[in-house]
């Protein structure tokens, strides 16, 4: 039997995470410092492709998205799919624009700019893992 | 040696996703560009990008050429490889590999296979409405 391709590399990381973001810097940015902790990052532009991700694969353990997106769903849609759907899956929400008032009180806000280092702590915070060595 | 770098510019995440990983694992730094647009932007603010690999983009896109020509106007080093199809991607990301400093993660072909079989799943989810 072959191995799935995904199932190769996803056992070799920490945890998968669902970056969602339509700026393409930031993106690379928080994508890349996730991936030099040991993380597994899958990389989305809109929610549309970040659902039909997870469609498809069980492997992701943290969403860390953008509320302004482009599309028909936002950042706030997309993470009352999740609770639906995938309760499971841990969220990070971001924005420089939306207040916290706009956002569910359950739900964890990061706000724009943050400091890359700030990422990876609370995406190991939010997966109750250990710093990596 | 310093790391080489790739930018993978494919419209379809089951293509991207696992063409990047297995770069990544292959030993490369690799870049995802949705579209040329965002393309154009990591293309400027980063100079160290030694490979585009253009993948596959909707029947008559003309943006693949622009982009080709855009960097080749910028005196960019990246060397531009339009792939076109799924399986040249995948077939483009071997080559890659056997290039670079570590050994293939798989074979191409398992490669190739995992993202039919994404694209597959990503279809009947979208199907499924």
């Amino acid at each position: 039997m072959t191995v799935p391709a995904t199932d190769i590399l996803a056992a070799s990381t920490r945890a998968t995470i669902l970056v969602v973001e339509d700026n393409v810097e930031l993106r690379f940015l928080v994508s890349d410092v996730l991936r030099s902790e040991g993380f597994r990052v899958v990389e989305a532009a809109t929610v549309k492709e970040a659902v039909a991700f997870l469609k498809t694969s069980n492997e992701v353990s943290l969403v860390f998205s953008d509320i302004v997106l482009p599309g028909e769903m936002d950042g706030i849609a997309f993470a009352r799919l999740l609770e639906r759907d995938y309760p499971h899956i841990k969220i990070i929400l971001t924005s420089g624009e939306v207040s916290r008032d706009a956002v569910p009180a359950n739900l964890m806000l990061m706000r724009k700019p943050y400091i890359l280092a700030r990422v990876v702590t609370e995406v190991t915070r939010a997966l109750g893992l250990e710093p990596a060595e | 040696m310093a790391q080489q770098c790739v930018l993978i510019v494919e419209p379809d995440l089951p293509v991207r996703h696992p063409v990047a990983e297995y770069l990544r694992k292959c030993g490369y730094q690799v870049l995802e560009a949705v579209n040329t647009d965002e393309a154009r932007i990591l293309l400027t603010r980063k100079d160290d990008i030694d490979v585009v690999l253009i993948g596959g983009m909707p029947p008559g896109e003309t943006d693949v050429f622009r982009l080709a020509q855009w960097i080749r106007a910028q005196n960019h080093r990246a060397k531009v490889i339009i792939a076109g199809t799924v399986e040249k991607t995948a077939e483009t990301a071997g080559k890659l590999c056997s290039e670079s400093s570590l050994p293939h993660p798989y074979h191409p072909q398992q490669l190739h296979e995992e993202i039919k079989r994404l694209l597959a799943a990503h279809k009947r989810s979208n199907d499924e409405g």
